[in-house]
């Protein structure tokens, strides 16, 4: 049994000017342990994704299709039983670990809150699993800390508190969305190294939401592109980013400036804007940027096809190839 | 010859209001004696992470805050020291665009008014046709179609807000084009653009530029030379290629051993331990060499003393014991 | 050649939304009945507003009369004298709101942008005038220059531009922090074009709703300064006035203090309502 399966998920916000169509029928599934890593640019629809996991939408978020945790179909659940899981079995670290620390509480109070609610353990004991995790992230002086308020800790360190939090109850899945952008870049390299770490220490699952293809390849073992609240490409890591088929991951991968590239040179783009999300498109959401379109892309979107052993893509070029 | 910019030993310092009782005044050093010089047509690179004060640097430059000590000169004019009549004719030669492509344009002024609003200011003796006639030059240059003349900021991407921005910077045809993060917050595939367009405009119109990011990838794509600042002082100074196969300053090397490549293998394949520690504050900088206490290699002397910058190879050092010499 | 296309302003923007709040369009519509009505009302009427009608005094409402609204106690029609009454308490308001939106704006955006010494000199002087007590001021210069129309007005703008000044202050301070101020200056603007071209009209949205909610407090000023006996000089009448006679009379003819009673509610409302639209409307700034 899959830890987490997603199928056919789609997610639309009404709006004052509309429906907003953000994850258009999305599937894919997550292994015990793995590292997913899902790309996109802005609009994707990569964290609402998350988010809808997590059955933390906004409430005006209609949410279609299955999600199965565990073999339990989270999007039938009444809110005290997505609570218990929330937190507990499923974890999300965000990308402005300012915005979900509380500042008035102490670190070790938010911490020891998890533990009671979800373990109801007593508080001594509460404590000491929260000054373990804190050692665990690599918190200097833990048991001192762990007395202070977020505002006294530095960016980088409120990730890692952030991170500790998460991992209290030994989730089986951590949700990061963009956990590192907000950092500086040696700051970033301390927390993916310890992300690797801890996920070899507790074997919990990641999925790991990003726009960075840096980060996306120093941590997962596999990688889901997607544009426009659609899958394009899925494959694991290194098949992805040494053959990747899709033309946006190609576009994509292409236009990102790299240290072994030539430099000066223009880079290769690709043009046009990223969709807004208002009505569906017929047709391929990348159509109108895609340098290979067929008259068909226009017409009807492309469903994902398995090219490969854990490659699929969603492409009509590819589908010409059969 | 003299270059057409030239920067000695700038200083940017904030005073802050007291801590503690009795109040003891606080110095933000911002920018703590940074010098280059850029000619036209060559790209000056500034990486640094945060607190660095990179951005603190380019509005020195521009005169848009005041400097503390040093000089910045452009053209042989100064640009330090002038009161802010006194520096408007100079603004001519020199524009700046921003980090926020939104949030930089006025969101109740047409496009046509934002990219114009230069020419009014600096080129008054222009007359309306004349106006125009630039602003719609400079549209079609950026890849801003003349019908969206009217409309208004908000309606259009972040790539779009960002050319306008480079448009309304390039209309009065400047000398020096500052850009502060001009693509931090743009999604990749849209950078890339803006990276090209700049690039391009530079060979056009024979810009020198100062491109400010925290991204090394991009630094290196579109830079002639590059600068490596921490904490408001100059690590190293050189030529791009030089730099980056080969840092001299341990901090640059932790800098491009930290970023992530977008290839699993050499990804996996790494082994350094990351850089330890975090950017210090630059209210409360460490003695000597600010770069100490997380330097790997930091000897007695890197407490003690501020290590001035030093020739080496072409470019220039700001270290006690730079990498690649022999102690 | 593409034709060029208009823009969407944000302006516009908000007016849709502000289309779509039902409350705040109702409230519009009423204001605008009662402002038509206090126009062009009076004419409807055979009587005038200080007309003596000796067989009705005190007369309730009828339309055989021709008193839709009745007489007050020494026989004026009061339908007639009720919207003569509209136009100078909603004359007052209006007015007296443009005059304090004037200084206001200008005292408070020039101090906020310009900051440091001369913006604690400014404020201060507002801080001074603000303890100072208002009615005391405003008997003064009833005494000194006598029970004037236009005096009322400017007094009462001369008062409420203090916290019109703060306001426009607070969002200056906030503006002054956006990139676009900074481009400004980069791109050579002069500080009073800065100040005129973007802190005004970018602060106009907050002022906006300020306004709709400065306009009510004003006409309730004049209201209260009417029922002390000091506003608006015999037989010209304002809605306070009105409603201070009818108080009088209250017992006796209810008519007379219901109907400009109704009026002046109604119409406060109205604002209330449009202001907290527009408020509302203007709040999500950006449509991302």
């Amino acid at each position: 049994m899959k830890l987490l399966e997603v199928e056919k998920l789609r997610v639309r916000f009404e709006t004052a000017d509309g429906p907003v169509h953000a994850v258009n029928g999305l599937s894919f599934s997550l292994e015990k342990g793995e590292t997913l890593g899902i790309v996109g640019e802005s609009g994707s629809g990569k964290s609402q994704t998350a988010l809808a996991i997590m059955g933390l939408l906004a409430d005006n978020a209609r949410l279609r299709g299955s999600i199965r945790f565990r073999g339990q179909e989270l999007t039938r659940l009444k809110r005290n039983a997505m609570n218990r899981i929330r937190g507990d079995r499923i974890a999300m670290i965000f990308q402005d670990p300012q915005s979900s620390l509380n500042a008035h509480l102490t670190i070790e109070r938010q911490m020891t809150e998890v533990l009671e609610h979800h373990r109801g353990m007593p508080r001594r004991a509460a404590r000491k699993r929260a000054v373990e995790m804190l050692e665990a992230v690599q918190i200097p002086d833990a048991a001192r800390r762990i007395r202070r308020y977020p505002h006294e800790f530095s960016g980088g360190m409120r990730q890692r508190v952030m991170i500790a939090m998460a991992l209290l109850c030994r989730p089986d899945l951590l949700i990061a969305d963009e956990p590192t952008t907000a950092l500086d870049v040696t700051v970033q390299a301390q927390i993916l190294r310890l992300l690797r770490d801890l996920q070899r220490e507790f074997g919990m699952a990641i999925l790991l939401i990003t726009h960075d293809l840096g980060v996306v390849a120093a941590l997962s073992d596999r990688v889901q592109v997607m544009y426009a609240g659609r899958l394009c490409e899925s494959a694991p890591a290194d098949v992805l980013f040494q053959r990747p088929l899709h033309p946006y991951s190609r576009g994509l991968l292409a236009s990102m400036p790299r240290l072994d590239g030539p430099p000066g040179e223009p880079l290769r783009t690709i043009p046009g804007t990223p969709p807004t999300l208002f009505g569906q498109p017929s047709g391929c959401p990348f159509a109108p940027r895609c340098p290979e379109r067929l008259p068909r892309c226009e017409e009807t979107p492309p469903a994902p096809l398995e090219k490969d052993e854990g490659h699929r893509v969603a492409c009509h070029l590819l589908e010409e190839e059969q | 010859m003299s270059p057409l910019l030239e920067v000695r030993d700038l200083q940017v310092h904030f005073r802050l209001p007291g801590d503690g009782w009795p109040a003891r005044p606080r110095t933000l050093r911002a920018v703590d004696g940074i010098g280059f010089a850029l000619e036209a047509g060559r790209t000056l690179g500034v990486v640094g992470e945060s607190g660095c004060g990179k951005s603190t640097l380019a509005r020195a430059i521009l005169g848009l805050i005041p400097a503390t000590a040093g000089t910045v000169h452009l053209r042989g004019e100064p640009v330090t020291g002038m009161e802010r009549k006194r520096l408007r004719p100079l603004r001519r030669r020199m524009q700046i665009v921003f980090q926020d492509p939104l949030a930089s344009l006025d969101p109740r002024m047409t496009l046509g008014e934002i990219i114009a609003e230069p020419l009014l200011a600096l080129r008054p003796e222009l007359n309306r046709k004349e106006r125009g006639r630039r602003v719609r030059r400079i549209m079609d240059r950026v890849g801003l179609a003349s019908g969206w003349i009217n409309r208004y900021p908000h309606e259009f991407s972040g790539g779009q807000c960002q050319r306008i921005g480079i448009a309304r910077a390039l209309v009065v045809e400047p000398d020096l084009l500052v850009c502060d993060e001009p693509v931090s917050a743009l999604d990749v595939s849209i950078q890339a653009q803006i990276v090209n367009l700049l690039m391009e405009l530079q060979r056009e119109m024979d810009l020198a530029m100062l491109f400010i990011a925290h991204d090394l990838a991009v630094v290196r794509q579109i830079s002639h030379e590059v600068m490596v600042v921490y904490l408001g002082r100059m690590a190293e100074l050189g030529p791009r290629d030089a730099l980056y196969r080969a840092p001299r300053h341990p901090y640059s090397r932790a800098l491009l051993d930290s970023v992530p490549f977008p290839d699993p293998r050499i990804e996996r394949a790494r082994r350094a331990t990351p850089l330890q520690g975090e950017p210090p504050s630059p209210l409360d900088p460490p003695s000597g060499c600010a770069f100490h206490p997380r330097c790997p290699l930091a000897r007695p002397i890197c407490r003690a003393q501020r290590p001035p910058p030093a020739r080496l190879g072409e470019g220039r050092v700001a270290c006690h014991f730079p990498l690649g010499e022999t102690s | 050649m593409t034709t060029p296309t208009e823009g969407r302003s944000l302006w516009r923007d908000a007016l849709e939304r502000l289309r779509r709040n039902r409350a705040a369009v109702a409230a519009a519509l009423l204001l605008l009945l009662i402002g038509l009505l206090v126009a062009f009302g009076p004419s409807l009427s055979p009587w005038e507003f200080d007309q003596i009608d000796w067989d009705h005094i005190s007369a309730p409402p009828s339309l055989a009369t021709g008193h839709w609204f009745g007489t007050d106690g020494v026989g004026r029609d009061l339908f007639v004298r009720t919207l003569q009454g509209g136009r100078i308490s909603l004359l007052v308001g209006l007015a007296a709101t443009l005059v304090s939106l004037i200084i206001g704006i200008a005292w408070g955006a020039t101090a906020g942008y310009l900051g440091g010494r001369i913006d604690g000199l400014m404020m201060r002087i507002v801080d001074i005038l603000y303890a100072m007590p208002f009615m005391f001021f405003v008997i003064l210069l009833m005494v000194f220059f006598g029970r004037n129309i236009l005096l009322i007005f400017v007094a009462i703008g001369a008062i409420n531009w203090l916290d019109m000044a703060r306001i426009v202050r607070g969002q200056t301070l906030v503006l002054k922090q956006k990139p676009f101020i900074e481009a400004a200056v980069a791109s050579g603007s002069t500080t009073p074009r800065i100040v005129a071209r973007h802190v005004v009209p970018n602060l106009l949205g907050v002022v906006a709703v300020y306004v709709t909610l400065t306009i009510p407090q004003v006409i309730l000023v004049e209201s209260f300064l009417s029922f002390l006996g000091l506003g608006v000089q015999e037989p010209a009448t304002s809605w306070g006035a009105l409603v201070n006679e009818g108080a009088q009379e209250m017992e006796s003819a209810p008519w007379s203090l219901l109907f400009p009673a109704a009026f002046l509610a109604a119409t406060l409302f109205c604002f209330n309502f449009i202001g907290d639209g527009l408020r509302d409307a203007l709040d999500p700034r950006d449509r991302r």
